[in-house]
């Protein structure tokens, strides 16, 4: 086998029809690094016979994560949010498709993916992938997203080939904040927004060394970003514990590609302001949790719009 | 070499590429002259050995045929 370079690699996804098996990769996603793994529940054996080794361990639990980042294209963030634990409204007929993302509170992801994955060639196929977790934050600006993923199985998949929608991610120039919700901000340089499901594999005694379920936990939304300090108002809020929101918006092309993050119910976790040098810019240190609202269902929405028309 | 692109996730015309090809319309079926096909392969790019990219259009459709002879040069789709 030739040595290989991460270049060469590529990862495709396919909506499941039935949880766990497999479909065909139907969108290639371009990505900036893949960490999926598999682990395996070693059982090394100490039994007290006159010796101080382990015994061989037999086959144990296998369980397969990781993350995969890539840069935030609109037509494949819609996709991850599918997979999570969220509920899809869709509307439009043609270019661009609006979906709205909205938080449940079952057990399972709403949807699951397959990945086809090549590294130096040689294939791997991933079934019945939840997404249990979402970040997106600005890199040298660019929004990329870095999404937590869980699968049932893997196995050989066959040879699939890759072609690749031509799409512009979220850039420098396209952001929008606002906090609270209609009222932009332009006082910081960066944000992190995330979303983690406290997702959780579960093995049985079924006959198999696989996974029988993952599952999602407590959910918990954050947000977090350093802005310019002038004002006392938002330390105020913070030690009254008033809550506010926080609205994330990406958007080129006219609107027609467009991300909205939202978060209708956010407490300042933390508000640090120091003073860290003399010729350091006063900057306020601000994380951001969410908390459930009625009018989202959820501690927060997500709204895409693409022209990727997902069945 | 013959391709199909038909991404039904895509609209019909959007900009596909396929990676050591280039751009293609989405919807349409293309002829790839072998000598860039085997350009590309010496690369070491790989490509679908049924040369579908998505799925096989329906029979009654009406594919525009499109010689592509560099795959530095994107393809317009003519009906």
């Amino acid at each position: 086998m030739a040595i290989g370079i991460g270049a060469t690699g590529v990862l495709g996804l396919g909506i499941e029809t039935t949880r766990g098996t497999y479909v065909a990769a139907t969108k290639w996603v371009p990505i900036r690094s893949e960490s999926i793994t598999v682990s395996q529940e070693m059982n090394y054996r100490r039994n007290i016979r006159g010796i101080a080794d382990p015994d061989v361990p037999q086959v144990g639990n296998l369980t397969y994560e990781g993350d995969v980042e890539f840069e935030a294209y609109p037509d494949v963030i819609a996709y991850f949010f599918k997979a999570m634990r969220t509920s899809e409204a869709k509307t439009g007929s043609g270019d661009p498709y609006q979906y709205i993302y909205t938080p449940t509170h079952g057990a399972l992801s709403t949807s699951s993916l397959s990945f086809y994955v090549e590294r130096n060639g040689v294939r791997f196929g991933y079934s019945g992938v939840s997404v249990t977790g979402m970040a997106f934050t600005v890199t040298d600006g660019i929004l990329i997203c870095t999404a937590t993923v869980s699968a049932l199985a893997e196995s050989l998949p066959g040879a699939e080939s890759d072609s690749y929608s031509v799409e512009t991610p979220f850039y420098t120039g396209t952001f929008s904040v606002e906090i609270p919700d209609s009222s932009a901000v332009t006082d910081m340089d960066n944000f992190s927004w995330s979303v983690t499901e406290g997702g959780s594999t579960n093995h049985r005694l079924d006959g198999s060394t696989n996974p029988s379920s993952i599952t999602m936990g407590e959910r918990t939304t954050a947000c977090s970003m350093d802005r310019d300090f002038d004002a006392r108002t938002d330390l105020d809020a913070f030690e009254a514990a008033t809550a506010t929101s926080v609205t994330i918006i990406c958007t080129h092309t006219a609107a027609t590609r467009y991300l909205k993050l939202e978060m209708p119910v956010a407490s300042m976790e933390t508000y640090d302001v120091n003073l860290g040098g003399q010729g350091d810019i006063v900057r306020a240190s601000i994380n951001y949790t969410g908390s459930y609202n009625a009018g989202t269902t959820g501690a927060y929405r997500a709204t895409v719009k693409t022209a990727e028309n997902i069945a | 070499m013959k391709l199909t692109i038909n991404h039904p996730n895509l609209s019909p015309g959007a900009a596909v590429e396929v990676p050591g090809l280039g751009l293609f319309a989405n919807g349409a079926e293309y002829e790839v002259d072998e000598d860039v096909v085997e350009a590309a392969k010496t690369k070491g790019y790989t490509f679908s050995s049924t040369g579908v990219y998505g799925k096989p259009l329906e029979a009654n459709s009406k594919p525009a045929k499109v010689s592509k002879k560099d795959s530095s040069e994107s393809t317009e789709v003519s009906e």
